[in-house]
């Protein structure tokens, strides 16, 4: 039992902090400090590689660019390809990456500093700033995405002028990004886009300040008067402790609990704020402290689209033969890399959850594993520069899984060892014995021919998955 | 690459079922049955449908105001002329494609509302479409409950807490839908649906998880589990009920319009069904292709009213028609349209008390557009609101969140 307990805590690092492990990882490792595990998690995160896929931006965006009709339907077709290549080069980079407690920061930080737009080189360089940023100071990453090509463009930043400001980058910058809703005053919101006037970008994705149209006048923020500029305005929401607070309440929700312990909050974001906001530090008092491994916190957070697939994809080593079924997966099930829902990101946790979402998961074993046939369609939102994500030209998917590799850990000692193996493994929740007596009988009724499979998506058909 | 959308994929396969409904012996159990329900049949039985025309209708070329200078002069290659139009009246006509239209209109089950939008409307069709089925103003985000998912929560208890009360005609069930406590059933064939779900193994798991804790997220999923597979077996009975003898189109509209018709006549408890029609989003060669779109949307709705009517439940039924954004009054480039602001609503049903043009059409002078759009004149939460207090029966302000008055169409 103890081993059991010391994996069962193991797998919840991994799970949380990156994106589960394989069997054959978890027979090696099972008996091993956890201090030890978690040491090894932190330096393999310590370096990182970007994703580059692209060189510069598609002349659609260099000034005199594409202007007739076949030009522009010709970039935008492009653009969509491209950005299904980058979706996917990063798909794979989650799931095999060596740094998967930075790999798994990026993906927290890509929903924070929620922002998607037809140019794929810009969401390229935007990524690849997140990664690099995701476990170093918290305002290092602020400035980098305040001033982010992709993201000025997104918030419209490029019309927010002197003496014609645009609150859109302003609302963000405060209510998602650093403070929270309900923190601050619409004359706040105001003052702040002042500030950021003449913060843009050149057509090779470059950030650039335009002295001429930033309002250097007197500003009034917080209670506070200068001329502020952008990175003054940035300092100031620094300095506020509700934005340490904010910040680690997200991760807090994100990677322990969705149920806060006011206290847990209260310690990290003061030590965090001390720290001048050090992401890494923030990480190892979370994933070092004991109460993070309480039972209460384990099994209990609902798998997002992302981790399902990138998780499945993990322990099971599955490979598609076409690689696109992948952005399939992502749009039937809600969640697309690049295309979060809106500026506040994605939806999370019971959200997630309705009869129809629980049904498409619950069945998603038998489409990945057993090759059942998919009848389902994506939804299609009706906009034309979307839709090539809601096509479908396939009725199965066709993966492969070498099952034996899979399966090696958990044979040779019966079926009951073998399903208390593989249960142990693919679930943070234990069976009851009704469960176990279930999966047990099912499992025997049916031809033999690859017991692990059948096992393996019994096992994964139950509610239980879903949670990590 | 051979691609294929749920909206093509169709054809094919009701081409194979379409001729089973119809068997004699079959029918005349049905309308036993029928009858039967139909008795029961009280002043509770309203029903909403609402139908989301996504992609951003052009509400300006379906109500088209023929003798306003104004409008040519916004649209000189795709304004439509006069001789093209159904006229309705001396001065406004509807599109070629939308003649059942202008039968509706004739009948008096027909009322366009002008100039429905909200303030600071967004212009993005993601973004505009969360705002429509949530309700919420332009600055607020959410991502978590929409407007019929909260009457479900809060309007109709205690008979919403089943899933099936909202009911998609989708695989994926859109955030309108979903209540913070209760959320509706997305399904598109409840045969499938019901041969999908309603396997052993799921209904044995559904059982034997009796050691979750009250309130944790398992408990959740396995609740949720049971109220679908509940639900589900519930849609998929009652689905035999009745099937109807109307001819539908067979594109994905007309049937998915047919399975709720078979719901509504065969009285089922749902309040709400929610269908949409994707492929109004026309920049490029509007003209053909808009009126594609809009000849599917006038088949699938000249089937539904006629089978309604047939089974005398259209007083009952009332019928929401929106896009998320009408498009720019100004042509563009390219022959079509960009995403513009205000847009019709069209709403139909046996039981409208103001019928026709609901108000004035917009003037489409310079002064009263923005940024060559038409400006929201009604608020759509005001439909929403009379719909749930008059139609529903239900605390529009506790759904909506605030008071937003009504609208006199009910």
């Amino acid at each position: 039992m103890a081993v059991i307990n010391n994996q069962r805590k193991i797998q919840h690092l991994l799970l949380r902090a990156g994106f589960g492990d394989t069997p054959q990882y978890m027979q090696k490792n099972s008996g091993r400090k956890l201090t030890e595990i978690t040491n090894e998690l932190f330096k393999k995160s310590k370096n990182f590689t970007d994703i580059k896929l692209f060189d510069e931006a598609d002349d659609m965006f260099q000034v005199g660019g594409a202007r007739t009709k076949e030009e522009k339907s010709g970039i935008f077709k492009r653009s969509q390809e491209k950005l299904k290549q980058l979706n996917l080069a990063w798909m794979d980079k989650l799931v095999s990456d060596e740094a998967q407690l930075r790999e798994k920061m990026t993906l927290f930080w890509h929903g924070h500093f929620a922002c998607k737009g037809i140019n794929a080189f810009f969401m390229q360089n935007q990524l690849n700033t997140i990664r690099k940023n995701s476990l170093g100071k918290f305002g290092d990453l602020l400035l980098a995405m305040c001033q982010d090509p992709a993201m000025l463009l997104y918030l419209n930043n490029q019309k927010n002028i002197k003496g014609k400001i645009d609150t859109s980058f302003a609302k963000e910058l405060l209510n998602v990004f650093t403070l929270g809703k309900g923190t601050h005053t619409e004359k706040d919101t105001k003052e702040v886009a002042r500030a950021f006037t003449g913060w843009g970008f050149d057509p090779n994705g470059v950030y650039t300040f335009t002295s001429t149209l930033h309002d250097d006048e007197d500003k009034l923020f917080l209670g506070t008067r200068g001329k502020f500029t952008g990175e003054e305005v940035i300092n100031l929401l620094l300095q506020q402790k509700q934005t340490a607070k904010f910040i680690t309440t997200k991760i807090y929700r994100y990677f322990v609990n969705e149920n806060i312990d006011g206290n847990h909050i209260y310690t990290l974001s003061e030590n965090f704020y001390k720290s001048g906001y050090d992401l890494n530090a923030l990480m190892k008092e979370i994933l070092n402290s004991k109460w993070f491994y309480e039972d209460k916190n384990i099994g209990v957070l609902i798998k997002s689209p992302i981790e399902l697939l990138v998780n499945m994809k993990r322990t099971f080593g599955i490979s598609f033969e076409d690689n696109k079924h992948m952005i399939f997966l992502q749009k039937v099930l809600g969640q697309v890399l690049l295309y979060p829902s809106n500026v506040a990101g994605w939806s999370s946790g019971k959200e997630l959850i309705d009869s129809s979402s629980l049904m498409l998961r619950l069945r998603l074993p038998e489409y990945i594993f057993n090759a059942a046939e998919i009848k389902l369609f994506p939804k299609e939102d009706g906009d034309v520069e979307t839709d090539y994500l809601s096509e479908k030209d396939f009725d199965v998917l066709r993966p492969l899984v070498n099952w034996a590799e899979f399966g090696k850990p958990f044979i040779g000692q019966g079926q009951e060892k073998m399903l208390e193996g593989m249960a142990n493994f693919l679930l943070q929740q234990p069976l009851n014995k009704k469960q176990i007596e279930l999966i047990t009988k099912e499992s025997d009724t049916l031809e033999k021919s690859n017991p692990v499979l059948i096992m393996a998506v019994k096992i994964t058909s139950l509610p239980e998955y879903q949670l990590c | 690459m051979n691609n294929q959308s749920r909206r093509s994929f169709i054809k094919n396969a009701t081409l194979a079922t379409a001729g089973a409904a119809i068997l004699p012996e079959f029918l005349s159990a049905s309308q036993m049955q029928l009858s039967d329900a139909m008795k029961a049949a009280n002043l509770n039985n309203k029903v909403l449908v609402v139908i989301q025309l996504s992609g951003g209708n052009d509400g300006l070329n379906c109500v088209v105001p023929f003798k306003n200078d104004n409008y040519y002069k916004l649209r000189p290659k795709i304004g439509i002329p006069k001789d093209e139009l159904y006229e309705i009246n001396d001065e406004v006509g509807f599109h070629s494609e939308l003649k059942v239209f202008k039968d509706f209109y004739d009948q008096g089950i027909l009322s366009v509302i002008n100039g429905v939008g909200y303030q600071n409307a967004e212009k993005s069709h993601i973004r505009a479409m969360e705002i429509w089925q949530t309700a919420s103003g332009t600055s607020e985000f959410n991502n978590r409950s929409g407007w019929i998912g909260r009457y479900l929560d809060h309007g109709c208890q205690p008979t919403c807490q089943k899933p099936y009360m909202a009911i998609e005609m989708d695989d994926a069930l859109n955030l309108a839908l979903k209540g913070d406590k209760v959320k509706g059933l997305a399904f598109i064939d409840p045969t499938r649906t019901h041969n999908n779900f309603n396997n052993t193994f799921f209904k044995e798991i559904a059982k034997i998880r009796d050691d979750a804790a009250d309130g944790t997220p398992l408990h959740f999923l396995y609740k949720t589990l049971a109220d679908s597979l509940y639900s589900v077996n519930h849609i998929y009975e009652r689905s035999k009920v009745y099937k109807t003898k109307t001819p539908y189109p067979l594109t994905q509209f007309g049937v998915d319009l047919r399975t709720v018709a078979e719901l509504i006549i065969s009285n089922m408890e749902t309040k709400v069904y929610y269908v949409s029609l994707p492929g109004f989003d026309t920049h490029v060669d509007q003209l053909p292709k808009h009126e594609k779109i809009l000849a599917k949307f006038s088949d699938g709705m000249k089937s539904f009213i006629k089978d309604l009517k047939a089974n005398h439940r259209l007083e009952d039924v009332m019928i929401m028609g929106f896009s998320e954004f009408g498009r720019a009054a100004k042509e563009n480039n390219s022959e079509g349209t960009d995403h513009g602001l205000a847009n019709n609503v069209f709403l139909i049903s046996g039981g409208l008390k103001k019928k026709g043009l609901f108000n004035p059409m917009p003037t489409l002078a310079n002064e009263q557009l923005d940024d060559n759009s038409i400006r929201a004149a009604v608020d759509f939460k005001t439909i929403y609101s009379t719909i749930l207090k008059h139609w529903l029966g239900a605390d529009d302000k506790h759904i909506l969140g605030k008071e937003y008055g009504y609208l006199d169409f009910i």
